[in-house]
């Protein structure tokens, strides 16, 4: 899978995507809109946003929510491999995904600055940040403290502050600069999800070919030799499989 | 797969788990990013590299297992209690991927629970084969077997490198391992490569021998004060000084399978 995914990514809905979320009027935050009183400098500062995005040294991620730790990193160069990260999770599902508890939608985008050449494993090392709960939930999922932030934000809401809150955490973790990274946080519109959905439309669907064909085709470790109807375990591997 | 995979394997005892870890560190030292992938059910590299506690491949099985039971399970009402979500097998796979700023970490464990669970092994296989191409260089200490290895992670080894010491036993069990990984159907291995560990001369009866069976031997590393005195208070190889001469002798045998 992973070998052919990239292909199927072009450029061309990447950047539609970009001038599409452009021109709905995304606002944009960065991390140095914290302290939260200081919103409107800080959307000053990311104003520059749109002068950076393009180049080598800048990728962007697509994160579905701050609860699924995969995201997809687009390169911005077409120099650079995608990031195929999390890529088995990103599907039509996605658009249900960016749905907060209270059933508002959001849509977040962040784009990682680098003071040199984004490669594959500069991605990897800043993919929990983009992402922006891999490194998060895994470090403090079992504490008290991680739990009731899952509450706080499952169950209130998920605005910009919350996810710059998360984001600043990440990039203190990984010692890296508030300015490494912009943030880009949207809560688009029905007609905004509609379009984007269009957009990606023939990422999504070769994407779950892709996926049908794996389930098919790779059952190495199937000890019914892909026989499963008989199989003890096969509710187990139902509910996996409902899942996906 | 664009990044090179080296397997260190051989007879108990012999050094592989240190060999392996010293070698990453080698090349952490020079600038890549490697991926160590712990095979040894009782978590060497982990012990090497400072890690506690890790979660293993093993054990998030176990638990996709507990989950999918749990999600399947049907009340009085026809209905079940609880829902898996994408966020819970996202969570469970993505924590055994320890993800460190120079390098990452996964631990193969041992499976406990018997049984088929062909969805469950894919999932972990296929997302772990996602992050493979994201490191440098892939290190497996292969504690345990190759074929176990390779069912779970990975399908082809680059360099297989056989670690003994001087005696007839750990020479031969270089050979016999080649022969193992030779009949694993599917594996791809491009070269075999032999370190004798713990001394600084190999009789040329060794050489001969491993050569004879088409193992290279590509270096050797003597015995090591600093690194006993590391292995003896259970500390992390990673505060091993870089001028340490044991890397050096990492070096000699690492110039020739990375080039």
């Amino acid at each position: 899978m992973s070998k052919d995914f990239p292909n199927l990514l072009s450029s061309e809905i990447y950047n539609n995507f970009i001038s599409f979320a452009k021109n709905e009027g995304f606002t944009q935050t960065s991390l140095n809109s914290l302290p939260f009183a200081e919103l409107e400098s800080i959307k000053q500062k990311c104003s520059h946003t749109s002068d950076v995005v393009f180049g080598s040294k800048v990728a962007c991620s697509l994160g579905c929510s701050p609860f699924a730790s995969f995201s997809y990193f687009f390169p911005v160069d077409n120099n650079i491999e995608p990031n195929l990260f999390g890529s088995v999770y990103l599907d039509s599902n996605i658009f249900k995904s960016m749905q907060n508890a209270n059933g508002a939608h959001f849509l977040q985008l962040a784009f990682i600055k680098n003071s040199s050449d984004i490669d594959t494993s500069k991605l990897l090392a800043k993919r929990s940040l983009s992402g922006l709960c891999r490194g998060y939930m895994a470090k403090t999922r079992a504490s008290e403290t991680s739990v009731k932030l899952h509450t706080d934000l499952l169950n209130v809401l998920f605005s910009p502050l919350h996810l710059s809150a998360l984001l600043t955490e990440a990039l203190k973790s990984e010692n890296l600069s508030v300015d490494d990274m912009f943030l880009c946080i949207a809560s688009p519109t029905s007609d905004f999800l509609e379009k984007a959905k269009t957009i990606f439309s023939p990422f999504i669907q070769a994407n779950e070919e892709l996926r049908k064909e794996e389930q098919k085709a790779k059952y190495a470790n199937c000890l019914r030799e892909n026989d499963c109807t008989s199989c003890d375990d096969k509710i187990v591997c139902d509910e996996i499989r409902k899942v996906l | 797969m664009n990044n090179r995979v080296f397997a260190f394997l051989g007879k108990g005892g012999t050094g592989k788990t240190a060999l392996s870890t010293l070698f990453g560190i080698y090349l952490i030292n020079n600038g890549k990013r490697p991926l160590f992938i712990d095979a040894d059910p009782a978590g060497g590299i982990q012990k090497t590299l400072g890690l506690e506690n890790v979660p293993s491949i093993a054990s998030a099985r176990q638990e996709l297992i507990a989950l999918a039971k749990k999600a399947s399970r049907i009340n009085e009402n026809n209905a079940s209690d609880f829902k898996m979500t994408k966020e819970d097998l996202d969570y469970i796979i993505m924590n055994t991927v320890i993800d460190q700023k120079d390098f990452g970490f996964i631990a193969i464990g041992q499976n406990m629970e018997p049984g088929c669970f062909c969805s469950i092994n894919n999932l972990l296989k296929s997302t772990l084969h996602a992050i493979l191409p994201l490191y440098d260089v892939i290190i497996i200490d292969a504690e345990a077997g190759l074929e176990q290895v390779y069912r779970q992670v990975v399908e082809e080894i680059h360099v297989a490198l056989m670690v003994s010491d001087v005696s007839k036993r750990g020479i031969d069990t270089c050979v016999s391992l080649k022969h193992a990984i030779e009949k694993i159907e599917g594996m791809k291995t491009c070269s075999y490569g032999a370190v004798i560990n713990k001394t600084k001369n190999v009789p040329e009866l060794h050489t001969d021998f491993l050569h004879s069976e088409g193992i290279n031997v590509l270096g050797t590393v003597d015995l090591n004060a600093e690194l006993a005195d590391f292995d003896m208070r259970g500390e992390s190889l990673l505060n091993i000084k870089k001028d340490n001469a044991i890397f050096r002798e990492i070096e000699s045998f690492a110039k020739k399978i990375l080039n």
